[in-house]
């Protein structure tokens, strides 16, 4: 796309979302996402990064996925990655669920599964839970999958990016707070703890953004990990920042900052969490003895 | 010159000058020496010229070439990082505000290893309130003389120039409103007579930073760097620099540090949880970094963002030492052998990295004010 095409497709994004606030996936079928989503993955990015900045939920991580595993995306096929068992709504009405592990790509039996629709800390999520044990018969007729890393790989990165946005989202929260909230005769932003408090957010926020710009610049299963990796650990600091700053009014059920500690709380959970993935590249450096190079030049 | 191609004809020249560039000793009189051996070698073979600009003996080009210079002496362990990288910091400087023909004469002789230059900038009085410094030059028929005293002055005893901020207004302009107006730089020659150093002993072991006091010293009017008054913008200047390619370069340092930690602690003496965070800082920290020379490279203006560069930089360093003194404790506290006391050392000095160079409070005053624009804060 080009850059005029795709500030035009974010403006429409943006509008899709203003017209359907409880229904994002209405909006992204209105706006063609899913012929957006072929065509440029810079589609992809604008997509997530409004999600998380206004905090809507729709299931185009099933379309990206699908997209990542040589599908054509479309509204009746769900997709989970091993062992990963939460999924988006879609889970819930799709009329053909395919999960995705190491030997490939299974359909699961429509009628195998036991689907339970989370409520948890984020219910305005939409989250569904594949439980129970089924048959699984591989996807007859189709070419070899690609690899369970590509789409995962491509997964991670959507998420991080609605992660750095929602942490972006509540950073701003918390500044416009700081500036109109006066006590002792002045805007608290004046108070230096107050700032640097904000300003460890702003850190925190600046890492999780440059990490996701590296995935996209060169997308891969290991920039992708580290991008998820980031923008979960960074949306916690910035979560627990800009509570500190938000004080009461944070604290709310009123104020709009709740629903986005409880959907990054979520989104870190998908596809391998911080922790997870964390853990995981420290444990491989202390087996292995070395680490990886990263990002040249 | 592109990048890429630089990159392989560089990897393949120190792959084969590897013997000549590893350093063999130890302690900051060899690191010094073996320091200007490596920027000899780098420079007659041309690489140390790229990303500088012609009319101070470069060939030109972009200064991710530079970036990728320091980087990959610094991985390699051919070089230290902080003393390597005073030349991306000192150079620019000479380059936008001396004459023509000083910086014509002397970028070379820095360049080429062949000459030390230190920064004469805090005062025992003046940290990182750096406008208020008192070092003070009065004008003489020649010049200037000075007399006051910096400290902090890192390589002093070794350097050949000074780049020293003094004093021009009046005493009193130093705690004014208008305190920047009265400075002004210039480029001292540290053999001139009236200059006293004086090596101070720190906690990590190497004594690289110095006082240094100027009695009556004289400065040739043609060693003013910029205009009289002028020098804030030179300290000012300065500090894109300081935020770009050194930085990158001490990134390439942690990088190469923590790839030694795991390769050495003993089983079981780390934590994959820690070492997992330790990792995403440095790769975050390498993301910004590389965003910024980029945005170097395409002409822009570097500014308060780069603040948020360094302080990642400080909190990625002492996350990585702290995880180097649980990973190799007995080491660091208790060894008495020559990479155990180097390990030490460098534990040592990432406690000074959220001091020098603008201090995290520092930082996060600039963040809050110029890239947040929370308004004043209360004094």
């Amino acid at each position: 796309m080009e850059e005029a095409d795709l500030a035009a497709f974010t403006a429409a994004l943006r509008q899709a979302a203003e017209r359907h606030r409880g229904d994002f996936d209405t909006g992204l079928d209105d706006i063609g996402w899913r012929e957006a989503l072929v065509d440029d993955p810079a589609a992809t990015r604008a997509v997530f990064a409004v999600q998380g900045e206004l905090n809507l939920s729709s299931s185009a991580l099933d379309d990206v996925l699908l997209h990542a595993l040589g599908d054509a995306p479309n509204p009746h096929t769900a997709v989970l990655i091993a062992p990963y068992p939460i999924g988006t709504r879609r889970l819930a009405t799709a009329s053909h669920i395919i999960s995705v592990d190491a030997a490939g790509v299974i359909s699961i039996p429509p009628d195998a599964p036991a689907l339970r629709t989370v409520h948890g800390v984020d219910p305005d999520g939409g989250w569904v839970e594949l439980g129970g044990s089924f048959e699984v018969h591989v996807m007859g007729g189709c070419v070899p999958p690609p690899p369970r890393d590509v789409a995962l790989g491509a997964g991670r990165l959507a998420v991080a990016t609605e992660l750095a946005a929602a942490s972006r989202a509540m950073l701003d929260l918390a500044r416009y707070h700081a500036m109109n909230r006066i006590q002792f005769g002045k805007p608290i932003a004046s108070f230096q703890a107050v700032r640097h408090r904000l300003a460890d957010a702003l850190i925190a926020v600046a890492s999780a953004e440059a990490a996701v710009d590296a995935a996209w610049l060169e997308p891969s299963p290991y920039t992708a990990a580290m991008a998820k990796a980031i923008a979960g650990h960074s949306a916690r600091t910035v979560a627990r920042h800009a509570q500190q700053v938000l004080a009461g009014m944070g604290f709310t059920s009123e104020h709009p900052f709740h629903r986005y500690f409880r959907r990054i709380l979520a989104l870190d959970e998908l596809l391998g969490s911080a922790a997870e993935l964390s853990t995981k590249m420290g444990s491989e450096a202390i087996r292995d003895r070395t680490i990886p190079a990263m990002l040249k030049l | 010159m592109e990048l890429t191609q630089f990159r392989q004809a560089l990897d393949a020249w120190l792959d084969e000058h590897a013997t000549e560039l590893t350093p063999s000793g130890h302690g900051l009189d060899e690191a010094m020496t073996h320091l200007s051996k490596v920027k000899r070698l780098a420079y007659d073979a041309g690489w140390m010229r790229w990303g500088w600009p012609q009319r101070v003996g470069g060939l030109g080009g972009s200064p991710l070439l530079r970036g990728y210079l320091g980087e990959a002496l610094t991985a390699r362990g051919f070089v230290e990082a902080g003393i390597y990288s005073l030349t991306e910091v000192l150079a620019p400087t000479m380059i936008d505000f001396a004459s023509a023909e000083l910086a014509a004469e002397m970028v070379p002789r820095l360049l080429r290893g062949d000459e030390t230059w230190c920064q004469g900038f805090s005062e025992p009085s003046t940290g990182s309130n750096l406008g208020s410094l008192t070092c003070k030059a009065v004008a003489t028929d020649l010049g200037w003389r000075v007399n006051g005293q910096k400290v902090w002055t890192s390589l002093a005893q070794f350097a050949q120039r000074c780049v020293l901020l003094t004093r021009t207004g009046t005493p009193e302009s130093a705690h004014s409103a208008d305190k920047h107006r009265g400075i002004t730089a210039m480029f001292v020659d540290m053999d001139s007579p009236g200059i006293t150093i004086r090596p101070i002993e720190t906690m990590h072991g190497a004594a690289e930073f110095c006082e240094v006091f100027f009695d009556d010293v004289d400065v040739p009017a043609a060693r003013t760097l910029g205009a009289e008054g002028q020098g804030w913008a030179v300290a000012m200047d300065l500090l894109p620099y300081e935020r770009s390619t050194a930085l990158w370069h001490r990134g390439a340092l942690l990088h190469r540090r923590l790839g030694d930690l795991v390769a050495e602690a003993p089983q079981d003496s780390l934590s994959p949880r820690d070492v997992g965070a330790v990792l995403e800082q440095i790769y975050a920290f390498r993301a910004m970094s590389r965003r910024t020379l980029h945005r170097l490279d395409a002409g822009e203006t570097l500014g308060a963002e780069t603040s948020l560069d360094k302080v990642v930089l400080q909190m990625a360093e002492q996350s990585l030492f702290d995880l180097v003194a649980e990973g190799l404790a007995d080491q660091v506290i208790f060894g008495d052998g020559d990479t155990d006391a180097e390990w030490r050392s460098e534990f040592l000095y990432s406690r000074a990295a959220t001091i020098y160079g603008g201090s995290a409070e520092i930082q996060r005053n600039i963040i809050a004010k110029r890239l947040l624009d929370l308004g004043s804060e209360t004094p």
